[in-house]
């Protein structure tokens, strides 16, 4: 009787243990997705920029990277020679989902008296969308890149204090331009700067016709961004940059963030491994004179410890069926308040019922040994 | 005399690793095949340590123990765990029924053990015994809805469930009353006169210990007397 409270109370135990494992794995794995979709949606995953060959220019090594764009020099920086030709290669290799040629550089946005330094985007639509699904993010008026036409993030419309219809001047020469739509990628950096135009346009406003600076790449998964980038022939004066090459913080900040997940729940494996142990082996003393009995009448060593191994075994999977129900239960919960999803996947569950099992067994490994090994005289007589 | 189902020679015992106490100077003994015996002397003179041994449920410290024959010293555990299965029959002062087994599946238990698993083959046989002990309507019952001296009785059934040529009892009727004591003796009795079943029973009741066939009393772990009743126990 008394057994069956302490198995039911060490069930509970180890379910709510594989509960916390499932929920905050499933929460790191949300945020990370979020994480990667809030930096890496307006972002190519690889980015062909033309780059001034050493020595070259006036400005010496400088590189004319994605960061720098700001500086009034790059927006006169060297030419991206031949791109017209790179694009349909781009275009042809399904290993890429989007291909978009674009044209960046720094201008002064004006608005009345109020003034805002951007990054002026000039690229196809249709490209653009496929590199950046800036269609699903429009907040207001309509995606589209017309002449006299731009986008603008959230961000900037509050700066500016500028709606769509408004029209805003840029650049050196002050060229009105009407706002069609304004985005939110959920990134200030983007919402806050980005102004976005047809390629023609901005050819036309940073005064470099036929030209990009340029080339950014999709492909299907992410984290392949550096092998497939790898797999690039070199293009003179073209340099090749990945996102992660670009976003070092993040991915430091996602795998700290994945090393104090797997920190929390080796832990709570710890936690619930020794309650386990504890209980079986609180139930070997107990039940010692069994084991005597039947041990003295023929049990073999191994039959006794196999009954404490599968023992530990069930409430490691029973504790594992009720954890991984009570962590999507959580989970879903959470997900219905957060602000991105929590996605309990079948690996996930898969695994923690794998893992759950695994620990039981291990966890039973000394009892069950403890009890085998037990001396059936003294087992006997030492209980009542 | 009878061929010998137990003997002992020169057995000792001793307790403790770093200073060992002889329980046991030196026994010999030998119980023949289809006698009732019973071990008495006063508490700790090691009346369980000998039974353990002869029980192979402990190895003796030096000296030799053959059942039926066969000399056990140097048989390795799983070897001996199977002729313990075999051979010998357990009955404790307290009965271990298993609570999470039926009676009849208690009492099914050693031959189960040896068939490796609980065969509805040997039921027939379980309530046999149970009828034999007189619980045959308490088959499917569990352990915790019977008195204490129908336990005991159920684990007497289960010693018999192989029916061992020797059963080996430990004060068996040690935390029973005076009548579901005797009514156990009897049953034990019964099975020696029906199946010649050999009996070595501990106990401290002397008024039971005149009712066996030949009575050793031991004394600070040597046999201090060894003959019928009358001539162990006096008049
Ligand atoms: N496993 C053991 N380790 C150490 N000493 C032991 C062990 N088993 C028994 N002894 C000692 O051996 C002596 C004899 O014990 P044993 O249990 O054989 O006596 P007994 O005659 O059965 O006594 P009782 O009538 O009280 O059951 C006692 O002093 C006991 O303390
Ligand atoms: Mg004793």
């Amino acid at each position: 009787m008394e057994g069956r409270t302490q198995s039911l109370l060490i069930l509970v135990g180890v379910g709510v243990g594989v509960a916390a494992m499932v929920f905050i794995n499933a929460i790191m794995a949300g945020l990370e997705v979020n994480l990667l979709e809030k930096t890496l949606g307006a972002q190519a995953h690889i980015t062909l920029t033309a780059e001034r060959s050493r020595g070259q220019g006036i400005f010496g090594e400088e590189d004319a990277t994605y960061a720098r764009v700001s500086s009034a020099e790059s927006n006169r920086s060297t030419r991206f020679e031949g791109w017209q030709r790179l694009v349909p290669r781009f275009d042809d290799n399904p290993v890429f989902t989007a291909v978009c040629p674009r044209l960046v550089g720094a201008a002064q946005v004006r608005r009345g008296a109020v003034r805002s330094g951007a990054v002026l985007i000039g690229a196809d639509a249709h490209r653009l969308n496929d590199l950046t699904r800036i269609r699903e993010r429009m907040v207001a008026g309509s995606f589209r890149l017309g002449s006299g036409e731009v986008l603008i993030g959230d961000s900037m419309s509050e700066t500016l204090q500028a709606r769509v219809g408004d029209a805003i001047r840029i650049g050196d020469e002050q060229q009105l331009v009407r706002i069609a739509g304004i985005f939110d990628f959920g990134s200030e950096g983007v919402d806050g700067s980005w102004v976005l135009g047809s390629l023609r346009s901005v050819q036309t406003l940073l005064d470099r016709p036929g030209d990009i600076s340029e080339i950014g790449l999709r492909i299907d998964e992410p984290f392949e961004a550096d092998n497939v980038a790898a797999t690039l022939p070199e293009i003179p004066q073209v340099k090749i940059e990945t996102w992660t090459e670009r976003n070092g913080e993040l991915l430091v900040a996602l795998s700290s963030q994945g090393a104090s997940s797997l920190m929390i729940s080796a832990f709570v494996l710890l936690a619930v491994a020794m309650g386990i142990a504890s209980v079986l082996i609180v139930s070997v003393v107990q039940r010692r004179g069994q084991i005597g009995i039947l041990r003295a009448i023929g049990t073999p060593q191994a039959i006794v410890r196999r009954v404490f191994l599968w023992q530990g075994a069930m409430l490691g999977l029973g504790g594992a069926m009720l954890g991984v129900g009570l962590g999507t239960l959580a989970a879903r919960g959470l997900a219905s308040v957060a602000l991105f999803d929590i996605p309990v996947t079948p690996a996930l569950m898969g695994s923690a019922a794998g893992i759950a099992l695994g620990i039981g067994l291990v966890s039973a490994f000394l009892p069950a040994r403890q009890a085998a090994k037990m001396d059936p005289a003294r087992a006997i007589q030492g209980a009542g | 005399m009878k061929e010998a189902i137990v003997e002992l020679r020169e057995v000792r015992k001793s307790f403790g690793e770093e200073r060992p106490v002889e329980i046991l100077h030196g026994i010999d003994l030998r119980i023949g095949r289809g006698e009732f015996v019973a071990l008495i002397g006063p508490s700790g003179s090691g009346k369980s340590t000998l039974l353990n041994q002869i029980g192979l449920l402990d190895r003796p410290t030096s000296g030799e123990i053959s059942l039926e024959g066969k000399n056990i010293t140097g048989l390795d555990d799983t070897e001996v765990t199977r002729l313990r299965g075999q051979t010998l029959g357990f009955i404790f002062q307290f009965h271990h029924l298993i609570p999470a087994l039926k009676v009849a599946e208690n009492v099914m238990l050693p031959a189960a053990v040896l068939k490796g698993g609980l065969d509805a083959a040997l039921r027939p046989r379980a309530l046999e015994l149970l009828d034999a002990v007189g619980l045959k309507d308490t088959a499917d019952q569990y352990p915790r809805e019977l008195s204490g001296g129908m336990r005991q009785r159920v684990a007497i059934a289960r010693a018999l469930m192989n029916a061992p040529p020797l059963i080996l009892a430990d004060e068996p009727t040690g935390n029973l009353d005076t009548q579901s004591s005797d009514r156990v003796f009897e049953l034990l009795r019964r099975q020696h006169t029906e199946k010649e079943t050999s009996f070595l029973i501990v106990t401290h009741d002397d008024s039971l210990a005149a009712r066996c066939d030949r009575v050793i009393r031991i004394v600070d772990g040597s046999i201090d007397a060894d003959g019928s009743p009358s001539e162990v126990l006096g008049d």
